[in-house]
């Protein structure tokens, strides 16, 4: 008899995630992913019906969470500038500890997966558009179309993180991002956005 | 549930369309299978059979009956 081994699944997805940000989706195959998961093929098949499922698991089981520690501490009733600084704060703490999830989570968005019927809407979502539905109600918002809005709120920080992983910025300087930098930016990011 | 009594695997050669329609008559009929999906992506064209009382022996047996080679893939 088969035993669920939670310790093997996690290995056999965490090698999964490796894999891809190295090799990317093609470099996947069940086969590789035993041997570098240190178990046989026919184990990974007890966890995933196939790749496809294997992949589409690995994105929800991600962005869960990725959204857990996003929403940590975070009330969509928070006054604008407050639940935004909290955002920018969790999603650094989250990129900084995961970088390969991020990393597999862009990947995935990107692909033809991400239409998959597994693949549903969720409460993240429900909470953050609660949250700026609230701000825009309390005029302490400009209101915007939602992908410029998202540029300009969150596209610094992640320009920033970026460069925190290269290690340095675009003009070669060495760089590192810190609670102190990423409040420089924050303020001019929340003084364009604020009523 | 902590345990995989009812996930069978198994290494085939079920590779085309037309291989897999011949499966599907079968095994759509055989009442004991809850669900089953064989993964075209890989060499072993696995075959995983979702099923509480369908032993090993009698899937291999089923599948070579129709031609196909069928081994249960190692734990």
């Amino acid at each position: 008899m088969r035993l669920r081994d939670e310790s093997k699944e996690l290995a056999i997805r965490e090698q999964a995630i490796e894999m891809i940000v190295t090799e990317g989706f093609d470099g996947l195959s069940m086969k590789k992913l035993a041997l570098a998961a240190n178990v046989s093929p026919a184990t990974i098949y007890l966890y995933f019906k196939n790749r496809e499922d294997l992949l589409n698991q690995l994105y929800i089981g991600i962005h869960k969470g990725f959204e857990e520690e996003t929403l940590r501490g975070f009330n969509p009733d928070m006054s604008f500038e407050e639940g935004l600084w909290l955002q920018w704060k969790n999603r650094m703490a989250y990129n900084i500890k995961y970088p390969h999830h991020i990393f597999f989570m862009e990947q995935f968005r990107t692909s033809p997966l991400i239409n998959h019927k597994d693949i549903k809407g969720s409460a993240f979502k429900e909470s953050m558009a609660s949250f700026f539905k609230n701000a825009v109600k309390r005029n302490e918002m400009v209101e915007l179309p939602p992908e410029i809005f998202w540029a300009i709120a969150y596209g610094p920080l992640y320009t920033l993180i970026k460069f925190h992983f290269n290690k340095k910025s675009i003009m070669g300087n060495k760089f590192v991002l810190t609670e102190q930098n990423m409040r420089q930016a924050f303020q001019v990011v929340i003084k364009a956005l604020k009523r | 549930m902590n345990e995989f009594a009812d996930v069978l695997v198994f290494k085939t050669d079920i590779g085309s369309k037309t291989d897999f329609e011949t499966i599907n008559n079968v095994l759509h009929q055989e009442r004991r299978i809850k669900k089953w999906n064989i993964d075209h992506e890989d060499i072993d064209h696995v075959l995983r059979i979702e099923s509480g009382e369908i032993t090993p022996t009698e899937v291999i047996q089923l599948i070579r009956t129709l031609g196909y080679a069928c081994e249960e893939l190692p734990e």
